[in-house]
């Protein structure tokens, strides 16, 4: 579930995530806004990675009527629109909601995260995705390995 | 906004945190409710964090709306149908 493209890291941070995901056996949706899922799309014109999309309203609004649901859902946070995103989707999906915070604010969103009991991963970064990837690795794997 | 745009509404608070609006709302409305995340009001499905307040004044009916790149906004819409709504299915905070 993507946020608002804004920060440069996210794009290329979700096709990171989607690659880990897809060799872990999932079937991936990504949902966001028509800027953010353009962006994805442009970045993977072959369709190597992306299998499958959906509009970020349409995918909360199939989530609420139980039409779809999800073992896991990374939310892709940087800012308070995103928490409200990751407590949805904690409270609408059968399995796990993680929040994968970065940009300039990350800290206090983790905050934020915490304080609402909700699961996530942080670091600040805002260009260069480097300072988040381990996390993102070990996270994956972390998930992976409690669905093997 | 999406759907919400083919609504006749009116914005309170714009571009805040989520938290603003249910501090607005627990501080100055009389009557309000507690939803679930996913909540649906006409065409639109609340999102938040919990506790998601929506208030009533009237036929008017008080919620907060977030967009991922605009934060949340508060809106207040006349819809004595959602008031009906909220007052049967939401849980009374006062």
């Amino acid at each position: 579930m993507l946020g608002c493209p804004e920060v440069p890291v996210q794009t290329s941070l979700a096709i990171y995530t989607l690659d880990l995901l897809v060799k872990s056996g999932a079937m991936v949706t990504i949902a966001g806004n028509n800027a953010a899922l353009g962006l994805v799309r442009t970045a993977d014109p072959a369709r190597h990675y992306i299998k499958d999309t959906a509009d970020l309203d349409a995918i909360i609004g199939g989530l609420a009527e139980k039409k779809v649901d999800a073992d896991i859902c990374y939310v892709f946070i940087h800012n308070d629109a995103g928490v409200s995103y990751l407590a949805t989707a904690a409270a609408l999906i059968s399995g796990e909601a993680v929040g994968i915070i970065f940009g300039n604010d990350a800290m206090a969103l983790a905050q934020q995260c915490d304080d609402a009991g909700l699961e996530n991963i942080w670091a600040g970064a805002v260009h260069n995705p480097k300072p988040i990837i381990s996390k993102v690795n070990m996270e994956v794997e972390r998930w992976a390995a409690s669905n093997s | 906004m999406g759907c919400i745009e083919q609504l006749k509404y009116e914005i309170l608070l714009s571009k805040v945190r989520f938290k603003e609006c249910s501090t607005f709302i627990s501080s100055n409305y009389d009557e309000y409710y507690q939803v679930q995340p996913g909540y649906r009001m006409m065409d639109v499905f609340i999102i938040g964090v919990p506790p998601i307040y929506v208030a009533v004044d009237g036929d008017n009916i008080i919620f907060p709306y977030t967009k991922p790149c605009h934060g949340t906004f508060l809106l207040t819409i006349t819809s004595p149908e959602e008031v009906e709504k909220i007052k049967t299915t939401g849980e009374p905070v006062k």
